[in-house]
């Protein structure tokens, strides 16, 4: 019976199921024909990590076939860490053509060394991009970001205080910037910000989520408020910033230790 | 320190402020800016550290001013706070440093589950 069920019908049961990854895996063995739309959503949400290397390399071997591989059905993927990746996990990367969000960990106190070269243009169709580095130089992340020329969101998050890294270049093109911008930032927003100030195509995020820790912080949010007033609909502020309070006791438990250390001294 | 200057924001419907540190009148100064008619929600995300602030005249300043912005847009306003805390603890530190607004019960009181801070402590020495 189930095998006359026209397959659009199949989908749309299947469709139901979309978050219960068990059912799936189990529709999966009943019939070969339910294989491709149960693989659409127990392939969307990939991870890579802890260990990119050893994962990537079961992928591998799992799918021999690039072009029969799940890897199109990915629209999200994770990576941590790299640094890890070899040679032959390029390859493998690469069959994750159709992804939408791509999110990226370092995973290191010092990354100044990570390539991020097998990752630039990995989907025409990148809307979203997170990125969590230490000391990574800025030239690389804004390689990796203008390689998408669809890209519109953005996530960028610094573990680690760096070595002012003034190296930059007013790229030709640059994608529209749409979407959403987090900035979480261990040395400031400031560096980031003049850099995507600069950008040819504009910027024109509907968010924008920031962390200040320093004054400039105040004046680059301030700029990129600006830039994108057209736009802006959502401003989600953490200031950090801020002198420690005189007392982190309030006045009125010292006020009498202060009078009897008065009347001590007198 | 310059105010954070949303005047040129004209469609802006929903403004965080979350008070790592000590001060809140940096959200006074920045919502005295504010033009956009849109808002429909302002949240203040408040740090245990903000409670220690002893100067009730920035407070006094905010919640008078929270309260011109209910009257005017009637934006839903809400104080955030990690689950760590008390609600009870919570409620009454709010109720002495915004005292109107709790008063006219115009303020929503949400927790949120904690999260780690974004920095770690040695790179954030302003916490």
């Amino acid at each position: 019976m189930l095998c006359s069920l026209p397959q659009e019908i199949t989908d749309l049961i299947i469709d139901h199921l979309h978050n219960e990854p068990t059912t799936l895996k189990t529709c999966c063995l009943i019939s070969r024909s339910w294989i491709p739309r149960a693989r659409k959503y127990l392939f969307a949400h990939i991870k890579f990590y802890p260990s990119v290397g050893r994962l990537v390399s079961r992928w591998r071997k799992t799918f021999l076939d690039p072009t029969n591989s799940p890897a199109h059905h990915t629209r999200t993927l994770s990576i941590c860490n790299p640094l890890l990746i070899t040679d032959a996990d390029v390859d493998t990367i690469l069959t994750f053509c159709g992804v939408v969000c791509l999110n990226l960990d370092t995973d290191l106190i010092q990354d100044q060394g990570v390539s991020l070269v097998p990752f630039h243009g990995l989907s025409p169709v990148m809307r979203s991009l997170r990125l969590t580095f230490a000391t990574l130089p800025y030239s690389k992340v804004f390689s990796l970001i203008l390689s998408f020329p669809l890209l519109e969101e953005l996530v960028l998050v610094s573990r680690n205080r760096r070595r002012e890294d003034r190296e930059w270049s007013t790229p030709s093109t640059s994608s529209r910037l749409t979407g959403s911008l987090e900035l979480r930032l261990a040395e400031g927003i400031q560096p980031i910000t003049y850099r995507l100030l600069d950008l040819p195509n504009g910027i024109h995020f509907t968010k924008l989520v920031v962390s200040w820790i320093s004054g400039e912080d105040v004046m680059s949010t301030m700029n990129l408020v600006s830039r994108c007033s057209d736009t802006l609909e959502s401003l989600d502020v953490a200031s950090y910033l801020c002198e420690l309070p005189s007392s982190p006791v309030p006045d009125q438990y010292l006020t009498p230790i202060r009078r009897l250390v008065r009347d001590a001294s007198a | 320190m310059p105010p954070l200057d949303l005047s040129e924001a004209t469609k802006l419907r929903d403004i965080v402020f979350r008070c790592k540190g000590s001060k809140v009148d940096w959200v006074t100064r920045a919502l005295h800016t504010a033009k956009s008619k849109n808002i429909q929600r302002i949240s203040l995300d408040l740090s245990r550290n903000v409670f220690w602030q002893t100067i009730l005249n920035e407070w006094s300043h905010l919640d008078h001013l929270l309260v011109q912005f209910w009257d005017l847009y009637s934006p839903s306003l809400q104080v955030m706070y990690e689950s760590t805390r008390g609600w009870e603890d919570l409620r009454n530190h709010v109720a002495r440093v915004l005292p109107v607004l709790m008063s006219r019960e115009i303020i929503d009181l949400v927790e949120y589950p904690y999260v780690e801070q974004p920095f770690p402590s040695s790179t954030a020495p302003f916490i």
